[in-house]
């Protein structure tokens, strides 16, 4: 299945992944090529890695110096002007990339300003465009991070050497698993007890959002290497089978949320980008590309119509999920925006950013005239200290953290502070509900997991959400 | 896929491999290490708003927000607790990912290894207690003199703490010349001279700043010193300065270029022709100090000084009104005229009270309409130092905090500025006074600052005493060391054209004075001769470093800071236009003031008049003495060669030269009373001869005469102070 959408690069399907064969196969390859080199260097797994992480910061789509991009395979053969091709398949000799690349002189040598690359890599470009610089991909016109093979991620430790900041942590939609950020995996962890239930291997190096389908058949991880990769796997919970690299990006992706029918997932990358996703095939059904920065975090309408969205560019928005458009944009932060929630009923956002404050304002739609802009401010509320993270809305409960470690319970109507919930010594980092349950995690920098009872704010249990620890 | 393979073994985490066996400090060795590689600059990361969504305190002036950004903001996601040499802060700096700022911290740095190395041990905070450093020393503590064929010197830099312990940090001090051109300094602190002069080293270490004033002497080829008599310690503290350099000083100006100098200096007016007539034909051997001391009691003397304090002091109708302008430019002048103690001047202004349009020192706080404001410009004017900086951030350059801003801030907090306007039946004065409390509370910390005095720390000041009567005690005492060197380098500065710290009012251990012994010794005698300005003009017109002539030699037109000749610089707006009336005959006339009024006595700036803000008016809208334009243009050149305002004059029916004209006088006697009018000096035998030529070819005189004037006007000997 292949949809297009405004323009964009088509999604990819993503082949569901239940043998390890694969695997085993692509790494057997990939380390003969890197040792014995008896094959041809690959521009997907070999120069694509390189230059998405040495030449694309100052040659991509968002900054093109020189007016040069490498940012696809087809940016990177590209002429510019009656100037020849920067690569010339097979003359390395005459390719100007690899003269800058080689160049004795400081200033003109690329990365310019930066260390020059290993004599090993300039073989590899050297011997690359030798051999005829040629694509091994399906899509030259894809961007390199979309080209570059999936990876297996490496195992976690058996035992950590020191507890892991908890980022993500969810619980199970039936409230007896709680779903936590590992190193390069998932742990999950029986919230009563804080015994660790099941290890999720293959995730990436961190996990930085967790997401359950509401039919608990499938969780989403998102998060990446930070600098270098973004991804969202979906994983089956019950055998920790990859399902899916849903989403893929070059910096980490911040948040995932699924959809309450369940049939799509929505997730927010550091490319300043939305995805969603639908849930049955991992094809892409939206982008949203609206954003001038990072987006940090998502929510959907309790009607699953819309999707509000947390930004570094300082504003809050909100879009039909339906037509990718927004349709309000909130800009009363002055700073960047960390998280958002919807009300119960909808009609209100909060929104929590560097300002400190929890901004609740209307979630009113763009009339049919086109003539508003931004959203009307309802409430602001203070005090928050430095506001961190994500909010999360229950019910007619408003949970939101801070630092350090102090988590409130609002009235979402009266915005009156109900509870704190104390106890947590660093840092909140990440926080999970469960409604029927009345349960709240919090996880924090510390690695500690602290699970309350919300209807009493009685501390029920206390763990380090670290193996070994 | 099956569960077991969960339980495989697996490596642990390379990162405990690299663990250093000592805690690395996040204090004391990292916040250093991020201004050492200049991460928190504010050209890059140090910038308010940061670079690429990464915004550290500039130079690590707010050490816990520095470690949240680190280890907690975005998920943690700048460092990497498992694998180190994964950290964002790791891999950018070292390019290992692309990083628009380049590389700043190579793989094999010292630098590197120990960012990674307090990653490693878990990115922490010092443990409570940890001793604070309370300063720092650099070895040489003194003055270095570097030398050629050799000029290295290698830096030590010393930490105290508070526990009275001591560490050598040279590895993690940053050090930067103030001149690259003369000094060049490495990250090891290895000095290396690369040509004559002067420039400074500083040194910095957390909040602690040093500088070195450092000398480069380089043998000049056939230097001799010969030694010039001195007229007084001037001339010995510049001429040790000028020998240590290997310059050698011009000999004395001409009379008539003394004549026409001080003459500026002092009045602000050349002298007319009759004066420059009796002065050259003065044959007394102490005609120029008794010039000096004539100049000093003419009441135009009074007037030129108070136009600079009313610059300084933003005399101007949009901040005071026309009433207070007036009130504060009668006074300036009596306090010019009466001489006034500067300690006394200061100590007025700076605790005055009461209606500004009766009472004029208090248009001081009308001027400054703010506590920072009054801050900012008392600490310009009268110590010296630009503390604007402070207000958001330690200062980047100096050793001014932002808590030393806020504790001096205390003491002009509770001035109250009360404007009666026509419904409270007054004119648009403003009442100023002061509220009986009131607190400074800093915004950073939020805590209470209780008044701060450099050299003094925290002083309370009792019930019911006004602080600025406090802080005026402090700051005119004889042995402030701030107010008598800020005042006699602004003196010093007006009169020799350059200061011995530029600019006049940026004193910084980092902007050293170009001769130290100078200034204290200037310093030290104001203080001593109970602040008299009188005094101290007249010791530095006496000497022979004033009247040195502005022409250069070959042994010293290298030099333009140390006083080896005297530095030309242009007249001010004012000073020009009146030399132009002067030489002309033929006055200028202002908005709303009596004919004949000069503009050097202007109680404000004219805002309309195109010649004076050609040449640099200020419209007084800061304390800053930058804010006269000082530097030639082109625009001041086109208004001398066909400019209105020297033409209209020229053409004029009633100019000198017409006049001298009707009244008979010969060609000869006219081009010498111009020349006298406008140079001091009667022409040279060619000058008259080639005037001459010119008016006989020409069959009408008086054009023929106004071509004369208007080349004399033209010359840069006219235009400039020399």
């Amino acid at each position: 299945m292949k949809v297009k959408i405004r323009g964009l690069v088509p999604t990819k399907m993503f082949p569901k992944i239940t043998s390890l064969h694969t695997f085993v196969l692509a790494v057997l390859f990939l380390t003969t090529a890197l040792t014995g080199r008896a094959l041809p260097v690959s521009f997907r797994s070999e120069i694509a890695p390189l230059l998405l992480a040495q030449c694309q910061g100052c040659h991509g789509a968002e900054k093109a110096k020189g007016d040069y991009r490498v940012d696809s395979y087809t940016e990177l053969m590209r002429a510019f002007e009656e100037k020849p091709p920067r690569v010339q398949a097979g003359k390395p000799a005459a390719s100007l990339i690899l003269q800058l690349l080689s160049s004795e002189e400081a200033d003109d040598r690329m990365p310019q300003k930066s260390a020059p690359l290993g004599v090993g890599q300039i073989e590899l470009v050297r011997r690359w465009i030798g051999e005829g610089a040629s694509f091994d991909g399906d899509d030259p016109n894809a961007a390199l991070v979309q080209v570059i093979p999936m990876r297996r991620h490496e195992p976690a430790p058996a035992k950590y050497p020191r507890p892991i900041p908890i980022t993500a942590l969810e619980f199970s939609p039936d409230g007896r698993e709680l779903a936590a950020s590992g190193l390069r995996e998932i742990t999950l962890w029986n919230p009563a007890t804080g015994g660790l239930v099941r290890r999720i291997p293959n995730m990436a190096r961190r996990t930085l959002a967790l997401a359950w389908s509401p039919d608990a058949k499938q969780l989403v991880a998102a998060g990446g290497i930070p600098g270098e990769l973004g991804e969202a796997r979906v994983f089956d919970p019950d055998t920790g089978d990859l399902l899916a690299v849903a989403h893929r990006s070059g910096d980490v992706v911040l948040d995932v949320k699924y959809h309450s029918i369940g049939a799509m997932f929505a997730v927010a990358d550091a490319e300043n980008r939305i995805a969603i996703y639908n849930s049955a095939d991992f094809s892409r059904r939206r982008l949203i590309d609206n954003h001038a920065d990072w987006v940090l975090a998502l929510a959907w309408s309790p009607d699953g119509k819309f999707l509000a969205s947390a930004s570094r560019d300082k504003t809050a928005k909100i879009f039909e999920a339906k037509s990718g458009e927004a349709i309000s944009t909130y800009s009363g932060h002055r700073a960047e925006v960390f998280g958002v929630a919807f009300r119960a009923d909808g009609q209100q956002v909060f929104s929590t950013g560097r300002d400190g404050k929890i901004h609740v304002w209307k979630a009113e739609l763009a009339d049919t005239t086109g003539k508003r802009f931004g959203a009307e401010k309802v409430a602001e509320l203070g005090g928050l200290g430095r506001a961190m993270a994500r909010p999360r809305m229950v019910a007619d409960r408003l949970f939101t953290h801070a630092d350090p470690g102090r988590v409130r319970q609002h009235d979402a109507d009266s915005r009156k502070l109900l509870r704190e919930f104390n106890g947590a010594g660093d840092w909140v980092q990440s926080l999970a509900h469960h409604a029927p349950g009345h349960r709240l995690a919090t996880g924090g920098h510390d690695g500690r997991v602290l699970v309350w009872d919300t209807q009493t704010g009685k501390l029920l249990s206390e763990f380090v959400a670290s193996p070994g620890r | 896929m099956s569960l077991s393979r969960f339980t495989l073994p697996v490596l642990l985490a390379a990162a405990s491999a690299h663990a250093a066996s000592r805690q690395v400090s996040f204090q004391h060795e990292i916040l250093p290490v991020l201004t050492r590689q200049g991460c928190n600059a504010g050209t890059c990361h140090g910038s308010p708003s940061g670079k690429g969504g990464f915004a550290l305190s500039l130079f690590a002036f707010d050490a816990a927000a520095d470690y949240a950004v680190l280890t907690r903001d975005q998920l943690g996601r700048r460092v990497d607790l498992f694998t180190p040499s994964l950290s964002l802060i790791l891999r950018k700096p070292s390019t290992a990912l692309a990083h628009r700022g380049g590389l700043k911290l190579p793989r094999d740095s010292r630098e590197y290894r120990i960012l990674r190395d307090w990653i490693d041990q878990g990115a922490r905070t010092d443990p409570p207690g940890t001793a604070r450093c309370e300063g720092i020393e650099v070895t040489p503590g003194t003055a270095v003199v570097l030398r050629w064929p050799e000029p290295v010197q290698h830096l030590r830099v010393t930490a105290r703490f508070e526990d009275g312990s001591q560490r050598d940090v040279t590895h993690l001090a940053k050090f930067t010349s103030s001149d690259e051109a003369i000094i060049k300094v490495d990250s090891g602190g290895r000095v290396a001279g690369r040509r004559r002069g002067q420039a400074a080293v500083m040194v910095r270490y957390l909040e602690h700043v040093a500088a070195l004033p450092f000398t480069l002497v380089k043998p000049a080829p056939g230097f001799n010193w010969v030694v010039p008599s001195s007229a007084n310690y001037i001339d010995t503290h510049v001429h040790a300065k000028l020998r240590e350099l290997q310059f050698t000083p011009s000999g004395l100006c001409s009379d008539s270029e003394f004549l026409r100098r001080v003459h500026l200096d002092l009045t602000g007016m050349l002298p007319t022709a009759t004066e420059a007539g009796m002065f050259l034909d003065d044959e007394t051997s102490v005609k120029r100090a008794r010039l000096i001391d004539t100049l000093l009691a003419r009441p135009e003397h009074a007037v030129f000084w108070a136009q600079r304090w009313g610059d300084l002091l933003r005399v101007n109708p949009a901040r005071l009104q026309a009433k207070g302008v007036q009130a504060m430019h009668r006074w300036l002048v009596d306090a010019m005229a009466s001489n006034m103690p500067h300690d006394r001047f200061a100590r007025a202004l700076l605790t005055a009270s009461g209606d500004t349009f009766t009472n004029a020192p208090a248009n001081y706080f009308r001027a400054a309409s703010s506590r920072d404001d009054a801050l900012e410009t008392t600490t310009q004017l009268f110590l010296g130092a630009r503390l604007a900086c402070a207000k958001c951030h330690n200062h980047p350059f100096d050793r001014w905090t932002q808590d030393h801003y806020y504790g001096m801030g205390a003491f002009f907090h509770r001035v109250q500025r009360a404007t009666v306007d026509k419904k409270k039946g007054g004119k648009g004065e403003v009442l100023v006074g002061t509220a009986s409390e009131g607190e400074v509370t800093h915004p950073r910390t939020g805590r209470t600052m209780a008044p701060w005095l450099p050299g003094r720390g925290e002083v309370s000041v009792p019930k019911g005493t006004d602080r600025r009567a406090v802080f005026a005690d402090w700051l005119t005492r004889p042995d402030n060391p701030w107010f008598a060197r800020a005042a006699v380098n602004r003196i010093w500065a007006y009169v020799m054209g350059r200061g011995i710290v530029v600019p006049v009012d940026d004193f910084r251990d980092s902007n050293p004075p170009v001769n130290g012994p100078l200034l204290e010794a200037l310093a030290r005698d104001f203080a001593e001769h109970g602040f008299d300005r009188g005094h101290l003009l007249r010791v530095i017109l006496n000497s022979r470093t004033y009247q040195a002539s502005s022409r250069s030699t070959p042994a010293n037109a290298e030099d333009r800071q140390l006083f080896s000749h005297y530095q030309a610089h242009l007249l001010t707006a004012e000073q020009l236009l009146d030399a132009v009336c002067r030489v002309t005959g033929l006055a200028e006339s202002f908005d709303g003031l009596p004919a004949g009024t000069r503009a050097i006595a202007l109680p404000s700036p004219q805002m309309n008049h195109a010649f004076l803000k050609t040449f640099g008016q200020p419209s007084r809208d800061t304390a800053c003495t930058c804010e006269r334009g000082s530097g030639p243009q082109l625009a001041q050149a086109l208004e001398f060669l066909s400019g209105d305002l020297v033409h209209s004059k020229l053409e004029s029916g009633d100019n000198r030269f017409r006049k001298a004209l009707a009244a008979g006088k010969s060609d000869h006697e006219i081009v010498d009373e111009l020349y006298l009018a406008a140079l001091s000096r009667l022409p040279s035998t060619e000058e008259r001869e080639s005037a001459r030529r010119h008016i006989a070819k020409s069959d009408n005189r008086a054009a023929a005469l106004a071509d004369v004037c208007w080349a004399i006007l033209n010359t840069n000997e006219f235009v400039f102070q020399h």
